[in-house]
């Protein structure tokens, strides 16, 4: 029997997540900032109108958009979104997801804290664009 | 607002009829949810002789909103409808665990135009929380729903603390998620 020396080179990392109990998927910042999010879908509410007091009405358009990691299991997030007058697209909701993070001793960082780190990973998304093209094809009117 | 809470049997007479016809108006008719009926009127396999309802109605009787809960030690709705929810954990079984579905808290007499089709009144809130005492009174410290995006939003903005169970499944065009609401006393 011949055993060949297995070097660092021949071992492929691969980042592993797993389900906890509660349901939430643990990563440090750090890995999660590495992680690819890829759009499955987004939608428009309907459109909602405001009575002013003088009996005006306006519309806003808003929606909501999901994201997903490419593992599984996989890490889902989504928040909502409204159109600007400009017509450029605004996060206007804190991020939902089954995603807690922690720190570098695996102590859950918390709801809030993973929520606005997941603000600062959002941000750097440039999601934008890909739900403008895909709210064109969806709603063609 | 006035809350009732009971299995068919001790609701008062009549009343889980029009929380059938209820349930049509705004699962079937408002929001076109593909659902088992009966005329004007929805129900299916999970509305049973030991599922418990939560019933919102106005000063004149009128429903306001409803709400139903299940044990998960019995079938319920995501475990044999929609367990793909769950990201590939088992579905839960047991008798701290209750299932939330059905909610809506729309009134149909209020003139303030709905801002979800869903929620339209200011008991939207309470109905949940009553709900949720209503399911910790049956020994419930987590609860489990299956909820579009407007549910998972109305979670959000009530401060308990829920989050999505995992990725969505996308039906009729609409995400829905599978969410935990843990129960704190």
């Amino acid at each position: 029997m011949q055993f060949n020396e297995i070097t660092t080179a021949d071992i492929a990392i691969v980042p592993i997540i797993a389900v906890s109990a509660d349901s939430y998927i643990r990563l440090t910042f750090e890995k999660f900032w590495k992680m690819k999010l890829v759009h499955l879908i987004s939608g428009l509410d309907e459109d909602k109108s405001v009575w002013l007091q003088k009996g005006a009405i306006s519309t806003e358009i808003t929606g909501y958009t999901e994201w997903v990691s490419e593992t599984t299991p996989a890490l889902s997030i989504g928040w909502d979104w409204m159109i600007q007058t400009e017509g450029l697209y605004k996060r206007i909701s804190q991020p939902r997801s089954n995603l807690m993070l922690m720190d570098s001793r695996q102590q859950d960082f918390g709801a809030v804290k993973t929520s606005a780190l997941m603000e600062i990973v959002i941000d750097e998304i440039a999601w934008q664009k890909v739900i403008q093209q895909y709210i064109s094809r969806r709603y063609p009117y | 607002m006035c809350v009732v809470a009971g299995r068919q049997e001790d609701l008062p007479c009549g009343l889980y009829s029009k929380v059938a016809h209820y349930r049509h108006r705004v699962f079937v008719e408002q929001l076109g949810w593909q659902l088992q009926t009966l005329g004007n009127t929805e129900q299916d396999q999970f509305d049973r002789e030991d599922t418990i309802y939560v019933i919102s109605r106005d000063e004149y009787g009128d429903i306001t909103g409803c709400a139903r809960l299940l044990p998960t030690t019995r079938p319920y709705l995501l475990g044999e409808v929609f367990p793909q929810l769950l990201n590939g954990m088992p579905v839960p079984s047991s008798a701290d665990v209750w299932e939330l579905s059905r909610f809506a808290a729309v009134d149909f007499n209020s003139k303030i135009s709905p801002e979800f089709a869903q929620f339209s009144s200011l008991v939207t809130l309470s109905l949940l929380r009553e709900s949720i005492a209503v399911a910790a009174e049956n020994g419930a410290k987590r609860i489990i729903t299956v909820s579009p995006v407007g549910v998972e939003r109305l979670l959000q903005r009530t401060g308990l603390r829920a989050h999505r169970a995992g990725p969505p499944m996308i039906i009729d065009g609409h995400p829905i998620f599978a969410c935990w609401i843990d129960i704190v006393v």
